[in-house]
């Protein structure tokens, strides 16, 4: 039977990162899915065999530009994980709030790219204004608006000197918090959001479980995953976390997830700031661990996990890297198959992939007439805008 | 402010139900209903702390103690991490129980001469990719895998050459 497949990627304007999906699809419906990954691998694997533990933070905070503090924090734990070391206070407070921080501005960043997908582009520039202050307070706290270079095993690299920046922060968070407030009262209340994200996309609880799904995926199906509450690293524990489930596995429970992670991270940021010890931010290595270890991370996309095997060197003989992205990016299949092609960009978007964590492809086939009809995902998202009739509510 | 006309929307944490089954709290208790369920193919175990907990079983159960951790413990496959240790490799499959953060490692070991193992996608579908990227870059071959095709390596990059395979010291 001839079909017809609708190609995004590996180069489109869209999404700005190499992926491949291949949506076979019978007229307007999608009937399977394909994806092909690979395009950036680029060896990150390969390479940390070579280089030392004080070398690897900077090695794999370069995997993605948005999670950048979580491979790091990630890795070290693994380290010290083997090693048993006992990181000081103080680091665990500011490696806490530099990840809520990232929190805050990669589901920021992820919101607007959402809203961009839907053909909402007001919503778009808001949520990146927003996203903004954000950035610069990175700048302010840690030199760079982006790969902040922070970690090191056994804790931080620099101090923080929060009488002087306290004031600056809590300030920029008192700012965009009603902001934020006021987006999310449009998305969860606009007819044309709700439109465009209510049922789409839906993953159920038993799908999200066979395909292991992390983070605001697997929370917005109703899996209470997050690594902050089952295993608190870092200073969780002390400043605590409040986790929100939704149970309808639609685009639009995961967005609402990220935006009461959001306001979650502002709370979490505003009670670390305030219980911060003093004392040192990193302890000395007397000798290179040795043994096998574990780190968990909750990136904003969900469960990062590194595995690393020590002989008693510097350089490790085995690390391994597994991104969220990687878990959420499969589920992909039971949410497409069904669905219109217009709703492919914001359905790919909902699960927020993360290329270049994950690295690893979806084109579209009309199984009828078998002629490849050949989209960018830009020319989709535009085909998306025009055809979607925004007032036909699903539910 | 907005937030209790945005909060009316907000899920519910407490009336969700986390896994399908319920999950076992004590690491040792895992550990001693994995070594019932799997008899003679049980080899060790080594406890490192509280929440990370190092099984080593036969390749020929690997199968059988992930369908029981998936399904009877209710434990999440987090991923795969394959080791090359010169004349054998290391598969080790890491399983998070998200209720205590328990890691569970489950290792096997498998000759280098002949890279087999059973695949277990068929029970968790999300091992399909993680399986597919151990076969690109180690070649170890997944028995029983419904869609054994690269994944990470370019259509074009010759057969029988695995990018992060070591060359044997005898």
């Amino acid at each position: 039977m001839p079909e017809t497949i609708i190609p995004i990627g590996p180069y489109h304007p869209a999404l700005k990162e190499p992926e491949f999906f291949q949506l076979i699809v019978e007229g307007e419906k999608i009937v399977d899915v394909k994806m092909r990954m690979g395009y950036i691998h680029r060896g990150i694997e390969f390479l940390a065999s070579k280089k030392t533990i004080h070398q690897i933070p900077v090695l794999v905070e370069r995997i993605c530009g948005i999670c950048s503090h979580c491979h790091p924090t990630c890795f070290c734990q693994a380290v010290e994980d083997a090693g048993d070391i006992e990181v000081p206070d103080r680091a665990r407070y500011i490696r806490t709030i530099i990840a809520e921080l990232e929190r805050i501005h990669s589901h920021l960043l992820w919101a607007g790219v959402a809203a961009h997908l839907i053909g909402y582009d007001t919503l778009f520039m808001y949520f990146w204004r927003y996203r903004e202050p954000v950035c610069n307070l990175f700048e302010l706290l840690t030199g760079n608006r982006q790969n902040y270079a922070m970690e090191c095993v056994g804790g931080v690299r620099r101090d923080i000197d929060f009488k002087m920046s306290k004031d600056k922060i809590l300030k920029v968070l008192s700012e965009i918090k009603p902001a934020i407030l006021r987006l999310a009262n449009s998305i969860a209340e606009d007819p044309v959001v709700k439109a465009r994200m209510v049922g789409i996309g839906v993953l159920s609880q038993h799908d999200a479980r066979k395909y292991c799904v992390v983070g605001p995926t697997a929370r917005g199906s109703g899996l209470k995953i997050d690594v902050r509450i089952c295993e608190p690293y870092d200073a969780y524990k002390e400043v605590g976390v409040d986790m929100k489930v939704f149970t309808e596995g639609d685009a639009m429970a995961r967005t609402l997830v990220r935006i009461h992670e959001v306001l979650e991270s502002m709370e979490i940021i505003g009670r670390a700031i305030d219980a911060i010890p003093n004392g040192p931010i990193q302890v000395e290595l007397k000798e290179p661990p040795k043994g096998e270890g574990v780190g968990k991370v909750e990136a904003p996309r969900g469960e990062d996990i590194h595995y690393v095997a020590l002989n008693g060197t510097v350089i490790p003989e085995r690390l391994k890297v597994r991104a969220p992205s990687y878990v959420n990016l499969p589920s992909l299949t039971p949410q497409l198959i069904g669905h219109d092609i217009a709703d492919a960009p914001i359905i790919i978007g909902a699960v927020d992939p993360c290329m270049s964590c994950t690295d690893r492809m979806v084109s579209i086939v009309d199984r009828k007439r078998n002629d490849k009809v050949i989209l960018s995902l830009e020319e989709l998202a535009q085909f998306g805008r025009k055809n979607k009739n925004p007032l036909k509510v699903r539910r | 402010m907005g937030l209790t006309r945005f909060s009316q929307d907000a899920g519910n944490s407490d009336d969700v139900l986390s896994v399908a089954v319920e999950q076992v709290k004590d690491p040792e208790s895992v550990v001693v209903k994995i070594k019932e369920h799997l008899g003679e193919h049980f080899e060790q175990h080594y406890v490192k702390r509280k929440n990370r907990v190092y099984v080593t079983v036969r390749k020929e159960a690997v199968r059988k103690c992930a369908k029981f951790i998936f399904e009877s413990l209710g434990a999440r496959l987090s991923t795969v991490t394959c080791v090359d240790k010169n004349f054998r490799f290391e598969l080790i499959y890491h399983f998070t129980f998200d209720n205590t953060g328990l890691v569970l490692n489950i290792k096997c070991l498998i000759p280098k001469y002949e890279p087999k193992v059973e695949s277990v996608s068929e029970i968790i579908f999300g091992a399909n990719w993680i399986e597919r990227e151990i076969k690109d870059l180690f070649g170890v071959e997944f028995v029983g895998h419904p869609n054994p095709e690269r994944l990470i390596l370019s259509d074009d990059w010759p057969e029988n050459e695995y990018p992060l395979r070591r060359r044997l010291i005898e």
